[in-house]
């Protein structure tokens, strides 16, 4: 049963003149997905590392505070055994791509090999991932020929298949084009659907709206909001952030006279079906 | 610090990253310089230096050599892979000299790249003349000629040839790797085990 | 294309176990640079390499990359030693100051031979061995597995590499960067080429490493293998034997080396 705590956590980069971090505390949502948004430099990904262990464990700096993944405390657990608790996904596609294997069905296994599992239960793993993430047609080729969407996914059953309770996924998506993107969305709704607890770092707030069970803001380095999505999302110029296309519209509907509804705005094309209706 | 444990430490997994980019980086460089370029040079160090310089001479040493028999696998070659001996030595050299601190002052740079190129050419003499008789297919044979008809047997012809061409080639590259170096960020340097070769501790 | 050197037929040299063809390729090498007769490496290239290239099915590609590369090199040094072979006195061929003389001649033979029998042997395992057979091999017989990584991930990484340095010089080139013409125009080429290479692959690295961490690559338990090597106690032998054999004539050389001279 994953729990992940937040206490007070604070960080400073090595070499860095202002905190990247100060005093985040926060419980994550099991089984759901939580959504961490927030302008460029507000501190996620500085946030994701430290969820996943990578601070202070990658990076050096000056840590405050405490992050508790399953009753372990990261700052004293090692990396090698935090890994298998939670999974980290990066933005580039490329750059996750080990490089020591020269297929997708042996670039997933790569994980489970390090981890010792034995060949019997790896090559079980690695078919399911294979469908769940739709590579079988890409199973024998190199992983370096994919395209960035199915690098990404292939990315996502590399870290799937070591089965860490919690996924944490840092802007899988902004290197990707549309098609990509829905690709890698439309996988990240389906873990979702499975049960999986998931930390979703995005720009892209109509997939947030869509996905998430809860959002949480951050603003140079301080949590500033925390709650469901509609409520938040409602709130997004105020960070700098872009506000979706369906609130957007509903407000400038609002603002013109055009419609008087005085409902929270709508952040997805059901609510907003809903909402235009009035 | 026991050896194996200093070891240990500069061999971080941003070390293990570092070194197959900074093996690409040699045989990339030195196909730009031979066939875009065409230059009389061949600037195939300049990744094992700068591993040297980031990671310490162990990493180093290991860039090099490999670069060298990588370089002679894929591009049937197999003249090149011999000299892994020598890169491995600059590979040494690169990493001693940068925790002397050479990459934090331009003229100490340039020092320890001439001092790299004589040793490179001293290692690499007796390579030519024992496993290749003094010839490699280069223009440089003509050197190779020009010495033994003066009377110089093969392995003191194979050093002349070797101190024509190293000093200046790899003085070169510890310049570029020292340029490169000032071109990084802070944050990017601090990330290396031996970044304290690179930056000045500011009191 | 990333293994353009594996060639994947169905042989029996291709289906031994990968330090079986290193051993019979070390061998094969300390033979020619140990025995002191003039034709052993023609020798060992006729009667071992070749047939071995046949058993293989990879003969005409190992003929041809051999003679490829060695015929140029071959030439130079039968034209340089053949001339100015230092201490040599039997000519057998002058035009006007330049002798061919009989004893360079024959040390650029014996050199020349030397180096098909190097291309040849090198050529016998990487034509024949998957490159992750090649490295898992040398991780279960005690190299670090952060070598065989480091390895096959450079050889994988060149070609992307490559394909960045042509859009850098592209894209430098539509911007008037020149790069033929005189030393100095070419000189000041190349940092606007390599400057931009050089930190584009230094970026990726923090992520790369960052990703290789995120699947336990430095977790310190024994790792398993996806990938299965056969191996059967006859090619055990067999290996044995052939170190042994070379070990005993390297020892055997250095012996003459010291006592005969």
């Amino acid at each position: 049963m994953p729990n992940l705590f937040v206490e007070q956590l604070s960080f400073k980069y090595l070499h860095a003149t202002t905190p990247a971090l100060q005093g985040v505390t926060c419980t994550l949502q099991e089984g759901a997905v939580t959504a961490i948004v927030g302008a460029n430099g507000a501190g996620k990904s500085t946030l994701c590392y430290a969820l996943a262990g990578f601070i202070p464990h990658f990076f050096q700096g000056a840590m405050q505070g405490r992050v508790r993944v399953n009753g372990k405390d990261t700052k004293e657990t090692p990396l090698a055994d935090l890994v298998t608790q939670v999974g980290m996904v990066f933005q580039n596609p490329f750059n996750q791509i080990s490089g020591a294997k020269l297929t997708v069905t042996e670039e997933i296994a790569f994980g489970l090999e390090n981890l010792g599992i034995a060949r019997d239960e790896m090559q079980a793993r690695v078919n399911d991932a294979l469908d769940l993430f739709g590579l079988r047609a890409a199973a024998s080729q190199s992983p370096l020929v994919l395209s960035g969407g199915q690098q990404q996914r292939l990315a996502l059953a590399s870290i799937f298949v070591m089965q860490a309770p919690v996924m944490i996924l840092d802007e899988p998506t902004s290197q990707l084009d549309p098609d990509g993107t829905r690709q890698v969305m439309e996988t990240i709704e389906t873990l979702a659907a499975q049960g999986r607890t998931i930390v979703l770092v995005e720009h892209k707030l109509e997939w947030i709206a869509r996905l998430a069970a809860r959002v949480l803001v951050l603003d140079q380095g301080a949590l500033v909001a925390d709650g469901a999505p509609r409520e938040i999302l409602e709130r997004a110029n105020e960070w700098g952030l872009n506000e979706t296309r369906y609130a957007r519209a509903a407000r400038l509907a609002r603002e013109r006279a055009v419609r008087k509804n005085d409902a929270r705005l709508p952040q997805t094309l059901e609510q907003a079906v809903e909402w235009f209706q009035h | 610090m026991t050896f194996t444990e200093r070891i240990q430490k500069d061999f971080t997994t941003m070390t293990l990253v570092l070194i197959p980019v900074a093996i690409v980086i040699n045989i990339v460089i030195g196909q730009i310089v031979q066939n875009v370029l065409k230059l009389p040079i061949y600037l195939d160090s300049i990744g094992t230096v700068l591993v040297g310089a980031l990671a310490g001479p162990l990493a180093g040493a290991i860039t090099g050599a490999l670069s060298n028999i990588i370089w002679s696998i894929i591009f049937s070659a197999p003249t090149a892979a011999p000299y892994a001996i020598t890169a491995f030595i600059i590979g040494i050299c690169a990493g001693v000299f940068a925790a002397r601190g050479v990459f934090k002052n331009i003229l100490w740079t340039i020092v320890a790249g001439l001092v790299t190129g004589v040793i490179a050419a001293i290692v690499s003499a007796p390579i030519t003349a024992f496993v290749f008789g003094g010839v490699t297919g280069s223009g440089t044979d003509l050197i190779i000629a020009a010495a033994q008809a003066t009377g110089a047997n093969l392995l003191q012809a194979a050093t002349i040839q070797g101190f024509i061409s190293d000093p200046l080639d790899k003085t070169i590259s510890y310049l570029v790797v020292w340029l490169i170096l000032r071109g990084m960020s802070k944050r990017l340097l601090g990330q290396f085990p031996r970044s304290q070769n690179v930056i000045a501790e500011k009191r | 294309m990333n293994q353009s050197f594996f060639l994947d037929r169905a042989s029996g040299w291709h289906a031994l176990h990968p330090l079986t063809k290193l051993a019979v390729a070390f061998a094969i090498l300390v033979t020619a640079f140990s025995v002191r007769w003039m034709f052993i490496s023609v020798a060992l290239f006729v009667l071992v390499i070749v047939p071995l290239a046949l058993w293989g099915k990879i003969w005409r590609e190992v003929l041809h990359t051999t003679f490829t590369i060695i015929l140029p090199l071959a030439l130079s040094l039968a034209l340089v030693q053949g001339f100015f072979y230092p201490g040599a006195r039997d000519v057998m061929w002058q035009a006007g100051p330049f002798a061919l003389k009989r004893e360079g001649l024959e040390f650029a033979f014996v050199t020349g031979t030397r180096l098909l029998v190097i291309a040849g042997a090198g050529l016998l395992v990487v034509y024949a061995t998957h490159p992750a057979d090649l490295a898992l091999a040398l991780v279960k017989a005690g190299a670090p597995f952060s070598l065989a990584y480091i390895a096959v991930a450079a050889i994988q990484l060149l070609p992307e590499m490559q394909g960045r340095a042509q859009s850098i010089l592209n894209a430098q080139q539509a911007r008037g960067l020149e790069t033929e013409g005189s030393v100095v125009v070419r000189v000041r080429a190349f940092l606007p080429l390599i400057a931009p290479l050089v930190y584009g692959a230094l970026e990726n690295v923090q992520e790369r490493a960052l990703a290789l961490d995120a699947r336990a690559f430095r977790a310190p338990r024994a790792k398993t293998s996806w990938r299965e090597l056969r191996d059967t106690p006859r090619q055990r032998v067999v290996r044995w034997l052939l170190v042994g054999v070379a070990v005993l004539l390297i020892f055997i050389s250095l012996l003459s080396l010291f006592v005969f001279h």
